[in-house]
């Protein structure tokens, strides 16, 4: 028997299948139970602000889908040094798992974003460095989706897209720091600032009780994707085996019957 | 619930945005794996078996 590392043990896809199984309802509830507290306090306990007045409410699922969808592109990026260095078995379930999740709250970003703008600002879109890197960031997510899913080889796919993910995480940065880069409408990093706090903590706390919420609906949607990516693997698996199976038999009649294998 | 002021729709709005595109996330992912499943399931019952560990999400699978 061979001993296995950690991560090895960690990257069994039968033992991910167990332990995903078990962690997915108690991840499930716990997002479903932290985002009916972020909603209730929101709603019911959120002073407005000063300057957003109501539409502060916005604020509360376009900033972490924001960071949900900055931070799946994160996942996606290590997953797929994971696949290139590593050969992580699970990584490139991984990356092709998170990506359709991160394209989903990259779209929740930018429509609420939206109209949250058109009271703030008196307008639904502006091209300017935020709003338009965030766009590119959701149209690399669907690169990377149409990628995979345009290359018959799963193998090549993967490399491809992994290569795609590591080269994209430059546009993070630049999503990150274009406020500060450039002139934008967008206001300037605000909640996670090293400095002082720029938001009062009766908005800040329910924002960061709806990201929570938000990080555990990931987390159960991701392990769920994965779940069903490597289930789709196992098909395809049995598949193979069962062509390459008859492709045997075929021969070995041909050669018993002393017939030419066909073409 | 208080008011939600001259904006109110604005508001409404991106929470039914946000609900409607993760609940539609959700629903595709309940039934991507009940559809993986059954059909898995109906494969193993008709005897298909996995080959080598061919596939990278496959290595050391039971």
């Amino acid at each position: 028997m061979t001993q296995q590392t950690f991560t090895q043990s960690l990257a069994n896809p039968t033992r991910f299948m167990a332990l995903s199984a078990a962690l997915l309802p108690w991840i499930t509830g716990a997002a479903g139970l932290v985002l009916a507290v972020g909603l209730v306090w929101a709603f019911g306990f959120t002073p407005p602000d000063y300057q957003h007045k109501e539409t502060v409410k916005i604020m509360f699922v376009h900033v972490p889908a924001a960071w949900i969808g900055m931070g799946a592109y994160t996942l996606i990026a290590v997953s797929s040094v994971g696949l290139l260095v590593w050969r992580h078995p699970l990584a490139d379930v991984s990356a092709k798992a998170a990506a359709p999740i991160g394209a989903a709250f990259t779209l929740v970003c930018l429509v609420t974003g939206s109209l949250w703008g058109m009271p703030g600002w008196g307008t639904y879109w502006e091209w300017d460095a935020r709003l338009t890197s965030v766009l590119l960031l959701f149209f690399l997510y669907l690169g990377l989706i149409a990628l995979r899913t345009s290359i018959e080889d799963e193998s090549l796919a993967s490399r491809l897209t992994a290569i795609l993910g590591i080269v994209g995480v430059v546009l993070l940065p630049i999503i990150k720091f274009s406020v500060d880069w450039w002139w934008t409408l967008h206001q300037k990093a605000s909640v996670m600032t090293l400095g002082e706090q720029k938001v009062h903590w009766s908005i800040r706390a329910p924002l960061l009780v709806m990201a929570l919420g938000f990080l555990l609906a990931f987390i159960a949607m991701h392990l769920k994707a994965m779940q069903n990516e490597v289930l789709r693997r196992r098909i395809k698996a049995i598949r193979i085996a069962r062509v390459a199976a008859e492709t045997r038999r075929g021969a070995s009649i041909d050669a018993a019957s002393g017939r030419q294998p066909a073409e | 619930m208080a008011s939600l002021g001259q904006h109110e729709s604005y508001i409404i709005a991106s929470y039914a945005v946000t609900f409607i595109i993760l609940c539609a996330v959700v629903a595709w992912l309940v039934i991507d794996g009940r559809r993986q499943r059954e059909l898995l399931a109906r494969l193993e019952a008709s005897g298909g078996r996995r080959g080598g560990r061919t596939s990278v999400g496959d290595k050391g699978a039971a």
